[in-house]
C-alpha cells in the first residue's frame, strides 16, 4: 500500500460507531471543524474497496487522529464480541507515526482515568484525554488538544457550532439515514459544520 | 501524544470542503438553504428570550415591530 502525504488540514476520527456514541461523534465533528481542520473517519461505505486498505489511506492521509478506545463492553449481538476495531485503527496511527519523515499525530482518549493503563498496558506513558460522553467534555477535551494562532475558537463558539450540528444530523434522520455513521451524512455534517463556523466564530470573516 | 498543536492553516471555505466530500453542488444549495433556515429560526427565538417580557414592553417598541414586519 502506497502512504499518501497527510494532508496538514485533515483530522481521522475513530469512534465507536453505535447509537450511544453519536453526541461523542457529532462533538469530535464540531470541535474539529471548529479548530478549522477537515474530520475524516471510516464511515461505512458500501461502495468501498478494501476496508483496510480503506482506513489506511484515510489515516495516513491525516495529519492529526482522534481515537477513543472508551467503548469497552462486550456488544449485544451472538457471539458477543469486545470491538477491536478502535485499538487496530490506533495501531495503524502509532506505526504511521513512527516512520522515516512521517508527520502525524495522534491522541487517545477514554471516559475513566488509569483504565488504559490495565487494558492497554503498551501505551504507558501515553496521557489519554478524558470526556464523559457529553458533548461539552469532547469540546473542552478537544481545546485542550488544539489552539489556533488567529480564530480561535471559544468553547461558547464549539458549543454553538456543535447545536447547529446536531440539528442537521436531526434533519439527516428525518429524511434519508437514521445512520449517521455513513457516508453522504459524515460528508454533510463536516459541511454544515465549516458552514455554520463563521456564524459562530465572530473573528472568522462571514 | 501530549502538548498542545497550534494550528496555522487557514479554515477551509464551504466550497473547498464540498469538492473534499464531493457533494454535488445539487445537495450543497440545499443544506445552505436548511443552515440558513436554522440560522433564521435560531436568530428568531433568541431574540424573543431577549424580548421583555409581556407588560414590560413599551408601546414604542410594538410600533417599531410592526413597521419592520412591512
Amino acid at each position: 500500500m502506497a502512504t499518501p502525504r497527510p494532508e496538514p488540514r485533515n483530522a481521522f476520527i475513530n469512534v465507536p460507531y453505535a447509537k450511544r456514541y453519536e453526541r461523542v461523534y457529532l462533538a469530535f465533528i464540531a470541535g474539529i471543524v471548529g479548530h478549522g481542520l477537515v474530520p475524516t473517519a471510516a464511515v461505512r461505505d458500501p461502495s468501498s474497496r478494501f476496508q483496510l486498505e480503506r482506513i489506511y489511506e484515510l489515516i495516513s492521509a491525516a495529519q492529526y487522529s482522534f481515537h477513543d478506545l472508551s467503548w469497552m463492553s462486550l456488544d449485544g449481538k451472538s457471539p458477543r464480541t469486545p470491538r477491536l476495531n478502535m485499538a487496530f485503527e490506533l495501531g495503524l496511527a502509532v506505526a504511521l507515526s513512527r516512520g522515516s519523515g512521517a508527520n502525524h499525530q495522534w491522541f487517545v482518549f477514554d471516559t475513566v482515568p488509569y483504565r488504559l493503563d490495565k487494558v492497554l498496558s503498551d501505551l504507558g506513558g501515553i496521557r489519554p484525554r478524558f470526556h464523559d460522553r457529553s458533548p461539552e467534555s469532547v469540546l473542552r477535551a478537544l481545546m485542550n488538544v488544539f489552539g489556533r494562532r488567529a480564530n480561535q475558537p471559544t468553547l461558547a463558539n464549539l458549543i454553538e457550532i456543535y447545536q447547529e450540528v446536531e440539528r442537521m444530523a436531526r434533519q439527516i434522520k428525518r429524511t434519508y439515514s437514521v445512520d449517521l455513521f455513513d457516508t453522504r451524512p459524515f460528508a454533510e455534517l463536516v459541511y454544515a459544520a465549516n458552514r455554520v463556523s463563521p456564524k459562530n466564530i465572530p473573528t472568522l470573516p462571514d | 501524544m501530549s502538548g498542545k498543536i497550534i494550528i496555522t492553516t487557514p479554515f477551509p471555505t464551504p466550497e473547498e470542503v464540498a469538492a473534499y466530500f464531493k457533494i454535488p453542488a445539487k445537495r450543497v444549495a440545499e443544506l445552505d438553504r436548511m443552515i440558513a433556515e436554522h440560522r433564521a429560526e435560531l436568530v428568531a427565538s433568541r431574540r424573543k428570550k431577549a424580548s421583555p417580557r409581556n407588560g414590560s414592553r413599551k408601546s414604542s417598541d410594538v410600533v417599531k415591530t410592526s413597521r419592520s414586519k412591512k
